[in-house]
């Protein structure tokens, strides 16, 4: 059920899955923090392959912007990978809350 | 040039477990004018390759669970091809004004299990005390 709304979201909004996915592995299924990340990562990956489909099919997709901002994304885990095992995950949470609190006021 | 420190961004939060799919819808929607749907677009091409990294690490990690991933997975892909559809139906701006709705609900969420984790440490720390 879990993975259909995850499915759902991720399709509906073009990410967001793992947001969904990540805190129902740590409460429910009492994962690690790590493995729930790991999982929900691999899972959200194929749903987002899927909705990729939609979005080519309706023509959705900027080739020019996109593509530097994956050339971007690949730099950036790649540098936040390795900050992660430097911070602590409590700092890191709380500033992403107040982010999101500021941005998904800023959308309304 | 902009987009590219955009993804590197985005893709230092993906890294970090934090959303780095929202980060970019984010950071698209405040510092350009592309609409809400193209943003996503633009974010499914960005959270292939990112994703492909993490994985392949985690995978050396072995942090994966294969059997929960492979159930998910199975159920999650009729979620999203609904969700693609419904998304390409819906006008711009509701869109937005919903992904602002969901930011504030996973923010709640976070503030709550914050507070249990809270909870929990002081439980324990009492619990140690009354033991001595």
């Amino acid at each position: 059920m879990y993975g259909f709304i995850a499915g759902l979201i991720s399709g509906f909004f073009g990410a967001g899955g793992g947001l969904i996915l990540i805190p129902f592995f740590s409460k429910f299924l009492k994962l690690d923090a790590k493995t729930s990340r790991a999982t929900a990562i691999t899972i959200v990956l194929f749903l987002v392959i899927s909705s990729s489909f939609f979005y080519l099919k309706n023509k959705a997709i900027n080739w020019d912007i996109a593509a530097f901002c994956a050339i971007g994304g690949c730099i950036g885990s790649f540098i936040g990978s390795k900050i992660l095992k430097k911070s602590s995950s409590n700092f890191l949470n709380i500033i992403f809350i107040i982010f999101l609190i500021y941005s998904g006021i800023k959308m309304l | 040039m902009e987009n590219l420190l955009f993804g590197v961004i985005a893709g230092m939060g993906a890294a970090l477990g934090l959303g780095g799919g929202t980060i970019l819808i984010l950071l698209l929607n405040f510092f350009t004018d592309i609409k809400q749907y193209e943003i996503q677009g633009i974010n499914l091409v960005f959270f292939i390759p990112a994703s492909i990294i993490a994985i392949y690490v985690n995978y050396k990690n072995k942090l994966i669970d294969f059997k929960i991933a492979k159930k998910c997975i199975f159920i999650g892909i009729f979620g999203s091809i609904i969700g693609s559809f419904l998304a390409s139906k819906i006008e711009n701006s509701h869109l937005k004004r919903y992904f602002g709705i969901f930011l504030l609900i996973i923010a709640i969420n976070g503030i709550y299990t914050f507070i249990s984790q809270y909870k929990n440490k002081k439980n324990s720390q009492n619990k140690n005390i009354s033991k001595k």
